[in-house]
């Protein structure tokens, strides 16, 4: 019905036509209408107003879609998907071409994913390994089958003839549980006085960030 | 009797849509809107039951963007003209509809209810602070804060802007409210943990999570939902009650979808004639709502009726006596297992009550005063009062977690606006290192300093405007997406300005002034909320103004070594720590970047040297060697890098041998700084040409090394032909700088000890220390050690290393019958090797390839009679007959002739010894290389700087 309505409306008729072409009052096409302006869809929510579009050709997009710094960063969306976002910068690339001995744009890339739960990573002991393929261009991508309540670490890569090569790393990053505890879990204890972090911690201090790679 | 308590949360927030320069922002009625519907009538709620002398309990959460809207002269006046204008309209209204009884009482009732509101605004003198004041002053009303403008704090980069957000937001509700807050709404519910470490910090006391945070929190919690968790850090968390949210909040079956309430989407500002409604809409004819809506929500369908108050006012009353017997049921039940009264907290969004529900404000007035009057079950507290009647509370980790659409961070993360993070993270990251170099740089100039604060401060405005997360909200939901994007790109180019303006010290104060006036929020920002190590800020940056002062003297290198002490395998690692130790005493800053190998990754002093022990992502050295050692140079250029970004400015790189190859080139480019390379041995020597594709790689990876690098060291003469012939280095742009040898200090052998301790019997002993490969010639050794054994039956060979000849040179003496004649001891310490040195008659090392030959050097500094190979850079150092003996390179004939000649005249080997002692003293002294390094240093550096200036 509502189609319909919207439909007619396009062809510019009044609503008691719409209301007599559909057989409705005119209170429920107006109901019909009101309620879809306000719903969430692209196409009849409030559109710009004139002077706003003009406003906006007006003045262009200033954001650099790149920063220059080289950087892998991992988000919990939820409990099984992790966002990925990075950028690597032309130098990184250039030594990585360099190193493959092939044209970087045209070697497969990918994430490595590892859980790395309760454990000081070496590089070798993470509970498991999870590899995604992305495309070649992507700059962000979402791995969608993470376990609840793990730590992960992300590598982004290249694959040098089938072998994962990873480039940067992120910092670690905490899937929420989705269930209950397990029976026994030991009681917590409080955090210690002072400033450093005595728990795993889902966002980083720019302090720790210039100080150490951890 | 009481069971239990209630808490009832309100949430009131709005992004901050202050427009100064237009009056005609769509998105600014937001405010007017939810005053006249929300704002104005819960505070009405409030003043009456006082008036009436109900003893309620409430807690409130306004957010900072929004108390700085209501709290702002203009706003206030904007909402003056639009309240006057719906009294109009409403004044109209009862006109119109003269003739429609029904029509007409819902007119009559809007317009009785706006000239209430009007004078109740008039009585605040359109300060609805003052009211919210008078009502917390009571004791009913707990107010508390919000994050500065609502951001979505789990996916903030940095605690740095955390806390910013904390620290604006509790200074911007104290400086309004006059009262500090006690507890903080987290915006969206949203945490994360660590959060709760930042809430402590800022001395927050409690917060509120979703049901779920506190079900999935570990270990679970004993009393399920009716009583608050303590995180690690001693901050408190309410969940909030899923049924009482339910009730409320569903679209399904919540109270608002009654029948008999008001419909939200039939207002007259859609309904009627252009003509007649244009004044009270937007100015270009755009349709918006305007409050008055005449029916009533009558069924599912979009046939309505006319609006009944009387049937709407009973069924508000209804459904709260509805809640409150839900409420009272829960707390009986729970009291009947629980140790103490338990607490249900019922949370809602404040602009429910009354803007889309608009029986919401007098639910409310039922809901608090039945309760206060006739409940015997259920009474009413703040979490203020629970946490003081109860202060202790079992404690749990909770996962990250919101009260958003799956109870996660997909509303805010997703398709539509996960793009948005990238640009708000930098932005965090840019502020943050402005703030704190704008720190250090402070007290030169005061008038600048103020200038530059001014603009961090305004810097700091957009950020946190950028980072509301109302932006996301409305991509998430496809709304007014182009206001949202515009505001949010806007913000983001404007923090990039500032910071561009300070940068460059373009004092543009027009365009600061005109961003200050656009977005007037937070007058009291204070840009040091950013600083890093935030406690002892003013100790930090005043000791780094002294190192910075300190250092600018000295000259520095960053020297790149695939291996440094004390995990060394070659002598390449222990040259490049005897340089650079003997560098940093004659005044050169040196920072080493080298494999953590076996030890831990971080950074440490050694004698002076900054070394930074790195790891790389892939695998070890035994999976495949190549790769590991990109990723070593990976993580060196990363290293690198954040040096510079901390302030580091290096004035020349120093790489060791191929393996650092990618990094030393990379660096060289991207500081755009001189590179120096030694070059300690070649591949084509180790394997006497070049075989496989591995070592094709790597030779191929040493010639562009040396090609690119502004000059080449090399430890001998031999060396340097060599890399000439391979590589076509021309004449000036290589030198010889030989490798030194430390002289070790004279301490007491236990000699016989040694002897017994190895059966080695009193013979003469020979010695060959070194990597048990076939280029060392060990094997020729072993040969003529079995010739000798007739004439010279008390010879003992002493071999230590490791390597994979090992288990060949084995077998080899046992088939020369020689077994009991030589001892190979694997790899030995510094101290063993050392005394083995000392007790040696003659130090052998017949080396079919040898680039320098550190090994000969040490035996000649510890007095120990030397036999070499004439081969590489043991030519040069060795003089035959002089300092000591050699022999033809591969010929066992010539070792045996050399070896009978040495062991036959002890004499003639005490007079070699001497020599060579002395000459090591005179030519292979570190203090005297290093200081040609260091000379080589200064060319390069003036060089260079000659170059940028003439450029």
């Amino acid at each position: 019905m509502l189609e319909k309505i919207l439909e007619l409306r396009s062809q510019s008729k009044s609503i008691a036509q719409i209301a007599a072409e559909c057989g409705l009052t005119i209170g429920q096409v107006k109901y019909q209408l009101q309620k879809e302006r306000a719903k969430p869809t692209e196409t009849s929510a409030q559109k710009p107003t004139p002077k706003e579009s003009l406003h906006r050709q007006e003045r262009e997009w200033r954001l650099p879609t790149f920063y220059g710094r080289d950087l892998v960063k991992a988000m919990a969306q939820g409990p099984t998907v992790l966002f990925v976002y990075w950028e690597i910068t032309w130098p990184r690339m250039r030594m990585v071409a360099s190193y493959l001995q092939a044209d970087y744009r045209h070697i497969q890339k990918g994430l490595r994913i590892y859980d790395v739960t309760d454990r000081i990573f070496t590089g070798q002991n993470a509970h498991s390994i999870q590899d995604v393929h992305v495309q070649e261009d992507a700059q962000s991508w979402y791995v969608r089958d993470v376990n609840p309540g793990r730590t992960y670490l992300v590598d982004f890569g290249l694959y040098d003839h089938g072998r994962f090569c990873p480039i940067l790393r992120s910092e670690p990053v905490e899937t929420p549980r989705n269930t209950k505890a397990t029976w026994g879990e030991p009681l917590i204890e409080p955090a210690p006085e002072g400033n450093t972090p005595s728990w795993f911690e889902n966002f980083s201090s720019y302090s720790l960030y210039m100080k150490s790679n951890k | 009797m009481n069971n239990g308590y209630l808490s009832l949360v309100l949430h009131a927030h709005l992004p901050y849509v202050r427009h100064g320069e237009r009056d005609d922002y769509l998105e600014e009625r937001w405010v007017y809107e939810a005053m006249l519907e929300t704002y104005l009538p819960l505070l009405m709620v409030f003043d009456k039951l006082l008036a009436d002398g109900i003893d309620f309990r409430m807690t409130l959460a306004v957010s900072p963007t929004l108390l700085s809207m209501i709290d702002d002269e203009l706003i206030q006046s904007r909402f003056q003209t639009h309240l006057a204008k719906t009294v109009e309209l409403a004044g109209k209204e009862v006109k119109r509809t003269m003739n429609a009884p029904r029509e007409n009482r819902v007119a009559k009732m809007y317009l009785e209810r706006f000239r209430e509101i009007a004078t109740y605004c008039r009585k605040l003198d359109f300060q609805l602070i003052s009211g919210l004041k008078r009502a917390q002053e009571s004791g009913c009303l707990e107010l508390i804060t919000c994050a500065a403008t609502h951001a979505f704090l789990p996916y903030v980069e940095t605690e740095e802007a955390i806390r910013a957000q904390l620290l604006a937001g509790i200074e911007t509700h104290e400086r309004i409210l006059g009262k500090r807050p006690n507890g903080i709404w987290l915006p969206e519910c949203g945490f994360t943990p660590g959060l709760d470490r930042l809430l402590k910090e800022v001395g927050l006391h409690y917060f509120f999570v979703d049901s779920h945070t506190i079900s999935h929190a570990t270990p679970t919690p004993m009393r399920g939902l009716y009583a608050p968790l303590q995180t690690p850090y001693d901050v408190a968390a309410f969940a909030r009650d899923e049924q009482a949210s339910r009730q409320v909040w569903s679209s399904f079956d919540g109270y608002p979808g009654d029948y008999d309430y008001r419909e939200y989407y039939r207002d007259i500002g859609f309904d009627r004639e252009m003509d007649y409604i244009a004044p009270y809409i937007h100015p270009e004819g755009i349709r918006v709502n305007t409050g008055l809506k005449y029916y009533r929500i009558t069924g599912k369908t979009g046939q309505k009726d006319w609006y009944e108050p009387d049937w709407a006012r009973e069924k508000a009353a209804s459904h709260a006596g509805h809640f409150l017997y839900h409420r009272e049921r829960q707390v009986e039940e729970a009291s009947s297992w629980l140790d103490r009264e338990p607490l249900v907290v019922a949370t809602y969004d404040a602009e429910l009550f009354g803007h889309w529900w608009y029986e919401g404000p007098l639910f409310l007035d039922f809901l608090l005063r039945k309760t206060v009057c006739d409940s015997q079950h259920v009474q009413l507290i703040t979490p203020s009062e629970y946490l003081a009647k109860y202060p202790a509370q079992d404690r749990a980790r909770l996962p990250m977690s919101t009260w958003g659409r799956n109870g996660y961070g997909e509303v805010w993360l997703n398709e539509k606006n996960g793009w948005m993070y990238r640009h708000l993270h930098q932005a965090e990251r840019d502020l943050i290192a402005a703030v704190h170099s704008c720190e250090i740089a402070k007290g030169q100039n005061v008038k600048k300093d103020a200038w530059v604060s001014r603009c961090l401060k305004q810097a700091a405005r957009e950020l946190m405007l950028a980072q509301s997360s109302d932006w996301a909200f409305i991509l998430d939901g496809q709304t007014v997406v182009d206001y949202a994007v515009r505001r949010f790109h806007d913000h983001l180019v404007r923090l990039r300005e500032l910071l561009d303006m300070i940068h460059t010290d373009q004092q543009n104060d027009a365009r600061l002034v005109e961003m200050e006036k656009a977005y007037p929020i937070f007058p009291t920002m204070d840009e040091s909320y950013y600083l890093p190590f935030h406690s002892h800020r003013v100790n930090v940056s005043h000791q780094m103004v002294a190192a910075t002062d300190y250092q600018q003297a000295k000259r520095k290198v960053l020297m790149l070594s695939w291996e440094f002490p004390p995990h060394v395998v070659g002598g390449l690692g222990r040259a490049v720590f005897d340089l650079a130790r003997e560098l940093v005493r004659q005044g050169t800053e040196v920072h080493v970047l080298t494999a953590a190998a076996h030890a831990e990754a971080g950074q440490e002093m050694v004698d002076g040297i900054y070394v930074h022990r790195l790891n790389g992502y892939a695998g070890s050295e035994q999976g495949d060697f190549l790769q590991w050692v990109f990723q070593l140079n990976l993580a060196m250029v990363d290293k690198a890098e954040q040096l510079s970004r901390e302030g580091l400015r290096v004035d020349i790189v120093h790489g060791h041998d191929w393996l650092v190859s990618w990094a030393a080139m990379e660096i060289k480019e991207r500081m755009a700084i001189p590179l120096i390379t030694t070059i300690h041995a070649l591949e084509h020597g180790r394997h006497q040409g070049i075989h496989t594709p591995l070592q094709q790689r790597i030779h191929e990876s040493e010639h562009a090394l040396v090609s690119v690098s502004d000059h080449v060291i090399v430890c001998s003469h031999y060396m340097r032909g060599e890399v000439q012939k391979l590589f076509g280095v021309p004449d000036e742009k290589i030198q010889v700088i030989y490798n030194g040898v430390e002289l070790p200090e004279d301490t007491s052998v236990q000699e016989a000890e040694l002897r017994q301790e190895l059966s080695l019997g009193e013979g003469p002993i020979l010695f060959f220390v070194g990597r048990l490969v076939r280029e060392k010639g060990v094997h020729l050794l072993l040969e003529a050690v079995s010739r000798l054994a007739w004439e010279f039956p008390d010879v003992r060979v002493v071999i230590a290393g490791k390597g994979p000849s090992a288990a060949e040179l084995m077998s080899l003496s046992e088939q020369l019958h020689i077994v009991d004649k030589v001892r190979f001891l694997g790899f030995v310490h510094d101290e063993r090797r050392n005394q083995l040195f000392r007790m040696a008659d003659v130090a052998v090392f017949p080396s079919l390839y040898e680039p320098f030959g550190i090994v000969a050097l040490e035996a000649m500094a510890f007095g120990t009679p030397l036999l070499v190979a004439d081969t590489g850079g043991l030519r040069e150092i060795v003089r035959h007959g002089e300092n000591g003996a050699m022999m033809y390179a591969g010929h066992v004939d010539s070792l045996v002739d050399q070896l009978r000649w040495l062991l036959s005249d002890p004499d003639m080997r005490h007079k070699l010894a001497q020599r060579a002692k002395a000459d090591v003293q005179q030519n292979y002294d570190w203090a005297k290389l290093a200081a040609q390094t260091a000379e080589l240093y200064h060319q390069f550096t003036i060089a260079s700087k000659w170059t940028a200036t003439a450029t």
